[in-house]
């Protein structure tokens, strides 16, 4: 199975791109994230002296003939950042109807988000949260995982109002979290699951996807009705798409604080812009807090 | 071709169609739905907008509301398919009351007018009308003549006619007498577009000794006012012992005074003038007439004219200035005129003359006749005052009535019973309504059919 010529363009821009954790990682296995573990990599970091219970074997033995003192060698681990994508398929993200642009955006920055990760040889996993059902993609490094995230994304349709937050409870809790969404689901309880996670020292990053037409609600827009609530019907005049362009621009505004308080990186995608631009913000700005 | 008695009807019911229409085009409707995943931060507010069309909507239910309206319309214009009317006919009113010289002079004169037309309806009257099958008039009547009714019954019949022939005359053969004339003579005679001829036939005179109404007339009981009263002066003056029993009250009879009269007697109430009494129309000379007396002086009409009863004296611009009601035997005579306190006008021998007649007995009626002038403005339909002028040698003048022309024969008010045409055209308006109301309860059914199937397609989504 290969990989759709779609996604062809996103993973050409996101070649030789790195994602770099934002803290130290506390993975065991070998990677190119700064380990919360000092030990034996070959690179000399500094000198401490010997405390009992130290290994003898990192013992500095020439200086401490020259020294006469026990000094050990510590030097800095690298580890791998296993990174999680927890991707909404509900009915708000086919839109527009005719293009379905906000789905092709989210489809394509976890795509490239996720061949950066993998390409620095992190683990990359993925849940697609969809109305049939959510889709686990099981984190691994191996190269074929993306042809795998690109499968599961290709099988889902977005549908449905299924709730996100419960899918972060089978994501490991330290590990990188990317968040894409149009956050109109259950976002304050998603919000605050996923604070907890940063708190508790993940990453956390949220891809907030809005389509231009939604910011401005063409003229053409008589009658608005929420697809994953039928009951919302709104009819829209000058007047009121004035209040509600206001009122959408005061909902944006106070998410995006929201979520930066709460420890998130957060950013703001349009739908049907370079998706290649934005995983190169994403990344690029996480390259220079390191 | 059809006839629409009021075609403002249909005219309003096309206006309420265009109306209909107009709304079918401007419509409240549903816009057509979107999904918008951020529709929440619209402003909720009702789901209707109002939309104009350049096609009506719901072109059935449009149809079904105009063909009844129009229908509706069309039924309340009464349209009839009557065909054009054509011919001549005549009604012919024949006065048989007492003051008719010859009845044979009249029947003559009904069977010279009545040549010559397609159509003769006939009608009698003396103090009734009568409408009769055929010309046999009957012989004259004891009693007092009543155009007023004989005109009603004549121009009932010439409506009946009317619809039928294309030119309806009227014809009035009649001594005219001024005691079966009144007001309403004139009143009705301007529910005639047309003209009315007006044949004048011999008058029967007083000497043929006109039966009086009322045998048991008392002579000598005479209760007058005191003489320094100049009602009271004038009776006393005009009253001999050949008078009838009279009493003249100058206030309100008594239930007394109401059964002396009704033994035979004359009972005369001249109201007092009152304090409030300023009618301004008839100041300075004014001139009293009952038909064979004038007198001309300064009275004034009392503000509280009579209004029931026979006029038995007039002002000179026609307006009643006395009546008499009948009371079993006798009657009661109500006169409504201020006479002047000081002078003797009152006592001049035309005011005694008239204050004579007065206290003539009851229903005795006069022999005076409607003058010449005045019954040719009410055949011409100028009927403005009457006139009346002494009548002692009876003519067969014929008042020139002219040709009537086409609308003059045409009856004001068409009959207003709805035909059978009507009727169809009515509950044809129904059944139609009806049927409007089937289909917009089909089309409510069919709404909320599709929309309960759009709610369970959703939530199946």
């Amino acid at each position: 199975m290969s990989i759709p010529r779609e996604y062809g363009p996103i993973l050409d821009a996101v070649r030789g791109l790195t994602w770099p954790a934002r803290r130290r990682v506390s993975g065991v296995h070998t990677g190119s994230h700064l380990s919360r573990l000092r030990g034996r990599a070959p690179e000399l970091s500094e000198y401490r002296l010997y405390r009992q219970g130290d290994d003898p074997r990192q013992l500095d033995w020439k200086l401490l003939a020259r020294s006469d003192r026990a000094f050990i060698r510590l030097s800095d681990d690298r580890a791998v950042h296993p990174t999680w994508f927890v991707i909404d398929a509900s009915a708000s993200m086919a839109f527009p109807a005719t293009t379905l642009d906000k789905w092709r955006t989210a489809r394509a920055l976890a795509v490239g988000l996720a061949a950066v990760a993998q390409r620095s040889g992190d683990p990359v996993g993925a849940v697609i949260v969809a109305g049939g059902g959510n889709v686990r993609v099981r984190a691994r490094t191996r190269a074929d995982v993306l042809v795998e995230l690109v499968a599961a994304l290709g099988s889902v349709d977005p549908a449905g109002s299924t709730p996100l937050a419960p899918a972060l409870l089978n994501i490991p809790e330290r590990a990188r979290l990317v968040i894409v969404s149009d956050l109109l689901g259950d976002e304050p309880v998603l919000r605050g699951a996923a604070a907890a996670r940063a708190a508790a020292g993940g990453d956390l990053h949220v891809l907030h996807v809005v389509s231009a037409e939604e910011i401005v609600a063409l003229a053409a827009l008589k009658l608005a009705v929420d697809p994953e609530d039928a009951t919302i019907e709104r009819p829209l005049d000058d007047v009121a798409r004035q209040a509600y362009r206001q009122r959408f621009a005061e909902w944006r505004d106070n998410v995006a604080r929201s979520w930066r308080l709460a420890g998130a990186t957060y950013r703001e995608v349009r739908a049907g812009d370079d998706p290649a631009l934005e995983v190169r913000a994403v990344t690029a700005a996480e390259s220079g807090r390191g | 071709m059809p006839v629409l008695a009021s075609p403002s009807y249909l005219f309003a019911a096309l206006g309420a169609a265009a109306v209909v229409v107009a709304l079918h085009l401007l419509a409240w409707r549903r816009p057509t739905p979107t999904p918008f995943p951020t529709a929440r931060f619209a402003p909720p507010s009702a789901v209707r907008a109002v939309s104009r069309a350049l096609r009506p909507s719901d072109l059935l239910l449009l149809l079904a509301r105009v063909v009844a309206l129009l229908l509706a319309g069309l039924a309340l214009a009464r349209p009839t398919f009557s065909p054009a009317p054509a011919g001549t006919a005549r009604v012919l009113l024949i006065d048989a009351s007492r003051r008719v010289a010859s009845m044979d002079a009249v029947r003559d004169s009904a069977r010279a007018h009545a040549t010559g037309a397609d159509a003769v309806a006939w009608v009698r009257v003396d103090s009734v009308a009568r409408s009769l099958a055929d010309s046999v008039t009957g012989e004259r009547a004891d009693a007092r003549g009543n155009l007023t009714a004989g005109l009603v019954a004549a121009l009932r019949q010439a409506q009946r006619l009317a619809q039928t022939y294309a030119h309806v005359d009227l014809v009035v053969i009649s001594p005219f007498a001024a005691e079966s004339w009144d007001a309403a003579t004139e009143r009705v005679r301007r529910e005639w577009r047309g003209d009315v001829t007006a044949v004048r036939v011999a008058s029967r005179p007083d000497s043929d000794a006109v039966p009086r109404t009322h045998a048991a007339t008392r002579v000598g009981e005479h209760a007058l006012p005191p003489v320094d009263d100049p009602v009271g002066a004038a009776f006393t003056v005009a009253v001999d012992g050949a008078s009838p029993a009279l009493r003249v009250r100058r206030d309100a009879p008594s239930a007394e005074d109401s059964v002396w009269a009704r033994g035979g007697g004359v009972l005369v109430w001249w109201p007092r003038p009152s304090q409030a009494n300023s009618d301004t129309g008839t100041v300075g000379v004014s001139i009293l007439t009952d038909g064979r007396e004038s007198v001309a002086g300064h009275f004034r009409a009392l503000s509280d004219r009579p209004i029931t009863g026979a006029a038995i004296l007039r002002w000179s611009d026609g307006t009643v200035a006395a009546t008499e009601v009948p009371l079993s035997a006798g009657c009661l005579r109500t006169i409504a005129v201020e006479v002047p306190s000081s002078g003797d006008e009152v006592l001049r021998p035309a005011f005694t003359r008239l204050v004579r007649a007065l206290a003539a007995p009851c229903g005795g009626g006069s022999s005076a006749a409607v003058d010449d002038a005045t019954l040719a403005r009410w055949a011409t339909g100028d009927v403005r005052t009457p006139g009346r002028a002494d009548s002692s040698a009876a003519s067969d003048v014929a008042t020139a009535a002219g040709a009537s022309s086409p609308e003059a024969s045409r009856i004001r008010d068409e009959p207003a019973l709805p035909d059978s045409l009507t009727r169809w055209l009515l509950i044809a308006a129904t059944l139609v309504l009806l049927l409007e109301w089937w289909m917009r309860r089909a089309r409510g059914a069919r709404a909320t059919r599709d929309s309960v199937a759009q709610t369970d397609r959703r939530e199946a989504a």
